[in-house]
């Protein structure tokens, strides 16, 4: 089943973590072969435009040899039925995953490791008509999973051990970066991380300490180069010096404070919730600034910022 | 302002003066640097310890235009650039500023590379008000490229001009800050994912080595070669950073309600019951971190972005 074997992969929706993921096994795993299901009417011709782009190809030569070991599945059942591996990445509604699994459980073998995407819908949810919800993963990516390295694994707390190695195997032969969650939490840990950084930027710019394009200047000439390197505990514990991060703390820790009530304040004084009147100020200066992100010139640059630290 | 020779005097041979003086002798050729400390064994210290800082230059020719001076005075009589880095507080501050200002040239730029006392504290005693601005480096200066200008309110803007040309020659990356607040704008980001690090190793959610590791394989990539407005923007395709709110806006909020919910109810302040089992996992996971491969590889990322 698992690198250098031969394996099969069912992808259950062809949206862009779909085709990515796609990609990302047709790259990394030589002896795979994908099958990709999805009910939209124009599924081929839609794989077959959009595919390429993600295989890095533009050029027909080249995309015969990873196209070969596509299959495009006519039904669920044809997708899953000899596959070892099902990947679902439908739509974020809990009835379509509930619905989903039992008819998976159904047709697939009884051996093939089933993962969900999902960012925000708990195995021990989604599991809930299965016959045997041991054996149901979240796998998250970062998007795109075909450039960023890090899956989060999600087990539910009916998830079995087998399953988890077995995904853990998996994705670290393919070289990737599975790192295993402990308990199911809201959104996880990478968005809730990404995300609660993403509140304080938008505080600050609501403020108007600083603009969209400056503060995106400032986390890319500062974090973003230190994290890539090391994360916040190891950056925190080498500034501590010999005491590490004990140390950090007791010296640093009155101005930490002081931000981290300052940021709670600043949040509730600038009305920082979705949908509130801070938001078409920062979209509108994100559009100014921005226009169309050239996505392929940032996956470049991702990748040899990936080379440089070992995980490209 | 930068080749003919430029003077800059560092008040305070700490870590953040020692790597300042490193980058500025290795930046700019052309430069002399005048340390000042109170610390009796100054020179012997910096000869012992500046070489750390000073990877890839030439050493012979950056301590020949370094020099040590006893008093005050003496360090800024002649100097373009009054940097200073001393204790974090506020009485030390506004203490010096009135002394430099009688001893430095009219035109020395006056910086301070304080992460917490603003310009507009700073400089209560000074005679001239406007030529104080906050200076604020990402630590190391020497290899990081971010430093904040923070303006206090009378701070000119020749002043601020001034000191955002001398970064961009020296290839470094300032950004001006239009209002001073609490914890300045790096570390007010920072902390803020840090406290939400430390709210989810405190539930067990995940342990301190694997969130470090989830940061250094997303985030930390991620936001080297775009920010997060921007990468958002990119999220949202065709409709930017507007499509993204619509579409994810919902995950958002739960996210930041339950973020809220964690903290208040792991009682995610400083100094209390989850610190110390989060210090000790971060011991056990890394012992003594070795900065100087840390440096190296922060280096290989930056050089890796701009496609040096």
């Amino acid at each position: 089943m698992f690198p250098p074997e031969a394996t099969e992969i069912a992808i259950i929706g062809s949206g862009t973590i779909g085709l990515s993921f796609a990609s990302l096994h047709l790259l990394t795993h030589p002896l795979c072969t994908v099958s990709i299901f999805d009910t939209r009417p124009d599924l081929s011709s839609y794989v077959h435009k959009y595919l390429p782009g993600y295989l890095g190809r533009t050029a027909d030569a080249d995309n015969i040899k990873y196209l070969d070991r596509l299959v495009i599945a006519t039904t669920l059942k044809e997708a899953v039925e000899s596959a070892d591996i099902v990947q679902e990445q439908g739509p974020e509604a809990l009835e379509f995953k509930l619905s989903i699994w039992p008819q998976i459980e159904l047709y697939a073998p009884k051996t093939a490791l089933f993962w969900s995407s999902t960012s925000g819908i708990p195995a021990s949810k989604q599991t809930a008509r299965m016959r045997d919800p041991s054996r149901l993963l979240v796998v998250h990516p970062f998007n795109p999973p075909h450039i960023m390295p890090v899956l989060e694994l999600v087990p539910s707390p009916t998830t079995s051990q087998t399953v988890v190695d077995q995904t853990m195997s998996y994705w670290r032969a393919l070289g990737r970066s599975p790192v295993l969650l402990r308990k199911e939490c809201t959104g996880f840990v990478a968005n809730r991380l990404a995300f609660a950084l993403f509140r304080e930027a938008c505080s600050l710019v609501a403020q108007g300490v600083v603009s969209v394009e400056d503060l995106d200047e400032l986390v890319t000439t500062s974090m973003g180069p230190r994290w890539a390197v090391a994360g916040p505990f190891k950056a925190y514990h080498a500034g501590g010096g010999e005491g590490g991060l004990t140390s950090f703390m007791e010296k640093i820790g009155g101005t930490v404070q002081g931000c981290w009530e300052q940021a709670e304040e600043d949040v509730v004084a600038q009305g920082i919730v979705v949908g509130g009147k801070w938001q078409a100020k920062v979209c509108k200066q994100a559009d100014e600034a921005y226009g169309v992100v050239d996505t392929a010139e940032r996956d470049e640059k991702t990748k040899r910022v990936l080379r440089a630290i070992g995980r490209g | 302002m930068v080749g003919k020779q430029n003077k800059i005097a560092i008040v305070g041979a700490g870590t953040i003066g020692l790597s300042f003086a490193a980058l500025h002798l290795t930046k700019d050729p052309a430069c002399a640097v005048t340390i000042f400390d109170t610390r009796p064994d100054l020179g012997e210290y910096v000869q012992q310890n500046l070489p750390g800082y000073l990877t890839d230059a030439d050493h012979e020719s950056c301590m020949k235009r370094l020099w040590f001076a006893s008093k005050l005075g003496e360090a800024v009589k002649d100097a373009a650039i009054v940097q200073e880095q001393g204790p974090e507080k506020l009485d030390f501050k506004t203490a010096i500023w009135p002394q430099i200002e009688q001893y430095a040239p009219e035109d020395a730029l006056l910086w301070s590379s304080t992460s917490g006392i603003p310009a507009s504290q700073q400089s209560r005693d000074m005679k001239d008000r406007s030529r104080l601005v906050v200076v604020h480096p990402y630590n190391p200066p020497h290899i990081m490229p971010l430093l904040e200008v923070v303006p206090s309110p009378e701070t000119s803007q020749a002043v601020v001009d001034q000191t955002l040309e001398y970064w961009r020659t020296l290839e470094r990356t300032p950004v001006v800050l239009k209002k001073e607040c609490t914890g300045f704008v790096a570390n007010r980001l920072a902390f803020a994912l840090f406290r939400e690090a430390c709210s989810l190793v405190a539930q067990g959610v995940v342990n301190v080595k694997d969130l470090d590791e989830i940061v250094q394989s997303s985030m930390g990539p991620r936001w080297t070669v775009a920010g997060p407005f921007k990468s958002y923007h990119a999220g949202g395709g065709e409709g930017g950073l507007t499509s993204f709110m619509e579409k994810i806006g919902g995950t958002v909020q739960g996210c930041w309600e339950a973020s809220d919910e964690d903290v208040r109810s792991g009682n995610i302040s400083v100094g209390e019951q989850w610190q110390a089992e989060v210090c000790r996992q971060t011991d056990e996971a890394y012992g003594v971190v070795d900065t100087a491969d840390r440096d190296t590889k922060t280096r290989k990322v930056l050089d890796a972005v701009r496609g040096t």
